[in-house]
């Protein structure tokens, strides 16, 4: 069996599960290539039916392209879209004393606000019982010790810890009370693999990731803390000829990863991807 | 990074096991280090994270993320870090060596297509390296590398290298596994990881990253006889599409397929088409073994989840009594009487433990031939188990994917898998390790 059917086979099979056992579901989407990817392995896992809703966590700071090709998306999937921002978080409202965003807090404090806070307020309102999202191993040395089933706490809380066991395909398939399941089907996946496979079927995904003037994204977040790497590469193919000679990681981009040591883990054990 | 940009091949699966402070992390570590294998931001994240806990650079810091780890130099949880050469790639795994964690080690060796046992060549064979041998045999991993480590710490000495290597060779003998290739290494240093060691000329033998080279990953059981698991049925269209995933052999429109359990009549129905989507699937008209599947049949015969669907030739067997050799992992002991939930594919049935016998114990590693009462946390046993609804099954011998399972305790909310074992057929009820 070649490597991406392999993989392509364990994450449909783990989003069937996913589906058996938590009928109250959604997808986590945030316009960037792995998130396209989960949608192509959903189509494929249901046979062309996405059949819970698509859930985009609105830092208010897209780019955007990304909105423009959300809305694209949208109407291409004809998925049901939930759209979430933390307004009380923009406004300054509710809890917040003043408005949380770039302009007046660090990377860590808006990506906890705007992305985790706003992800449990979701969650809370829509009443899910798990969530699809689409981080894998390769990105980040905290994401390499995931389940494919990973438990969350009534506060949305990873107990990284004390994990359930995984034996081969056998997953976590109970909510603590008041808690919720994080759905990993991509945790196996590399970076290369995901565009190999977005090459291999045709997969739609924005035009920021092919260089323009000698610049590309090669991971998308929040845009005033995204920076673009020097790059050539403006077809798929040169896109992972490019990886084979890089010296610099997926993320290196992404502020709030590196902020301060640990940054993940802490950012992560309180909710976030 | 230097990656392979040929390979279609999936990547080698290698965990690391070994006793606390052999020094696991300190040798991925090194290894991916001297394999240029590590990005720039990774490379510096290592210098800033050895700097801050007041070391040189600590290799281990790469793999152990936690700060927990990393200010207490454990490793709490199995990780992964992919890394290729010119002649392979590989995700390497690392798990955690104290007992409390022995079901995230699990977890892992559950994952790997190969295993690399690490020794201090100071301290010797431990009760958690017999243990890591023992769950290698159990699960039945045929591709083991042996790195006797820290042999800096003894003037590389040629002797003390050969007695810690014959004993790991008699634990192989007395655990049936193959004689592995074993290697006599400084992680620390590097000696013998990546490149060959001047300080030990005695040594003539591979690297550990050549013999990583040499390692294949999982096979494919495409030659098997025909085991398809059901998942469930969706009923999107107008005809039910029964989906689930081919474990063994494989299937091809029009052939007939025989779905189990069955209970007097037998249950047989035509696969009427393969359904697909994407752009890269053609109209498939045959299905082989690793593949997740959406199928329509001619008559769906009550078929639900946990079904497994055969060729009229070679069945599966449907057993009420099992024997299970069985590794334990819960604080809490396994006794007779016990109602368990017992798990293979998608089948899930309520099974009590009618007796058991061979334990062995978790910290003298000796056999009890007579019967027990019960197991404990870290004991292997070979257990019976009575099911009022048949398993659906196959001896682990025979086909290793069908001859798995976990379980769960029964009547227990939120209860986590407990245990792991592998179904013994009849005449193999007899201690085999």
């Amino acid at each position: 069996m070649e490597h991406l059917d392999r993989l392509e086979s364990t994450s449909i099979y783990l989003l069937r599960e996913a589906y058996y056992g938590f009928p109250k579901m959604g997808m986590l989407w945030s316009m960037g290539k792995d998130s396209n990817v989960l949608l192509a392995l959903v189509q494929k896992a249901f046979v062309g039916q996405i059949p819970f809703p698509i859930i985009h966590i609105d830092t208010t700071y897209e780019f955007p392209e990304m909105m423009a090709f959300r809305s694209w998306a949208q109407e291409h999937y004809g998925f049901t879209l939930i759209i979430h921002i933390n307004e009380d978080a923009r406004l300054g409202r509710g809890a917040y004393c003043s408005p949380i965003g770039y302009e007046t807090h660090d990377p860590l404090t808006v990506t906890h606000e705007l992305k985790t806070v706003a992800l449990a307020q979701c969650l809370r309102e829509h009443g899910f019982e798990a969530l699809i999202t689409g981080i894998r191993r390769d990105e980040d040395a905290t994401r390499a010790k995931e389940r494919y089933f990973s438990p969350r706490d009534a506060h949305g809380a990873w107990d990284y810890q004390d994990q359930p066991p995984e034996l081969w395909d056998h997953v976590m398939m109970e909510n603590q009370p008041g808690g919720h399941m994080r759905i990993q089907p991509l945790l196996d996946w590399s970076e290369r693999d995901i565009w190999r496979y977005i090459e291999r079927e045709g997969i739609p995904i924005p035009q920021m990731y092919f260089a323009r003037d000698g610049k590309r994204y090669r991971s998308l977040g929040c845009s005033p803390i995204t920076r673009p790497i020097e790059s050539e590469a403006t077809t798929i193919a040169e896109i992972i000829e490019e990886l084979v000679h890089t010296q610099h990681s997926e993320r290196a981009g992404r502020a709030q990863d590196h902020q301060e040591r640990y940054a993940m883990q802490k950012l992560r054990a309180k909710g976030f991807l | 990074m230097v990656s392979s940009s040929l390979s279609a091949a999936s990547p080698v699966r290698v965990i690391t096991l070994g006793h606390v402070d052999h020094g696991k992390s300190t040798l991925l570590g090194r290894l991916l280090y001297d394999a240029h294998a590590l990005s720039k931001e990774q490379l510096l994240a290592l210098e800033k994270a050895s700097m801050a806990e007041g070391k040189e650079l600590e290799p281990a810091f790469l793999l152990d993320a936690f700060l927990e780890e990393q200010a207490e130099n454990i490793t709490i949880d199995t990780t992964s870090i992919p890394f290729a050469t010119i002649n392979g790639s590989f995700i390497m795994m690392d798990a955690p060596g104290h007992k409390e964690f022995l079901k995230n080690m699990l977890t892992g060796v559950c994952a790997a297509d190969a295993a690399i046992v690490l020794v201090s060549v100071i301290d010797g064979l431990q009760d958690q390296t017999r243990r890591h041998v023992q769950v290698l045999s159990l699960l039945g991993m045929q591709q083991v590398i042996v790195v006797i480590n820290k042999l800096d710490r003894v003037a590389y000495s040629k002797q003390a290298f050969e007695q810690v290597a014959a004993s790991m060779q008699e634990l192989f003998n007395e655990f049936r596994l193959p004689q592995p290739r074993i290697i006599p290494a400084a992680a620390l240093l590097g000696e013998n990881v990546v490149s060959p060691s001047a300080q030990m000329p005695w040594y003539e033998g591979p690297t550990l990253l050549q013999c990583l080279e040499l390692l294949t990953a999982a096979p494919s059981f495409e030659q098997g006889p025909l085991r398809f698991v059901v998942q469930d049925i969706y009923r999107f269209y107008k005809d039910p599409l029964i989906v689930g995933r081919v474990e063994s052999g494989s299937l091809t429109i029009g052939e007939e397929l025989v779905f189990w359990p069955q209970a007097g009549e037998v249950r047989k129905s035509r696969l009427q088409s393969i359904e697909q989507w994407g752009a890269s699937s053609l109209k498939a008209t045959k299905a082989t073994a690793g593949q997740s599947i959406a199928i329509t049949l001619s008559d769906c015969l009550g078929i639900q989840r946990g079904d497994v669907a055969s060729s009229a030739v070679d069945p599966p067997m449907q057993s009420h009594d099992l024997c299970i050799r069985l590794f334990w992992l819960d604080s809490g002991s396994l006794s007779v009487g016990h109602e368990m939930i017992l798990q293979l594919g998608t089948q899930r049935l309520l099974a009590r433990v009618s007796s058991m016998e061979h334990v062995v114990d978790a910290t003298t590693m000796n056999v009890n031939t007579e019967c027990v009462p019960s197991l404990k946390q870290h004991e292997l046993g070979d257990v019976k188990f009575y099911l009022e609804h048949p398993l659906v099954c196959d001896s682990y011998h025979k086909l290793p994917l069908m001859g798995r399972v976990v379980m769960r305790r029964a009547h227990t909310a939120l209860s986590r898998l407990v245990g792991a074992g592998i179904i013994l057929a009849t005449n193999e009820a007899v201690m085999i390790l």
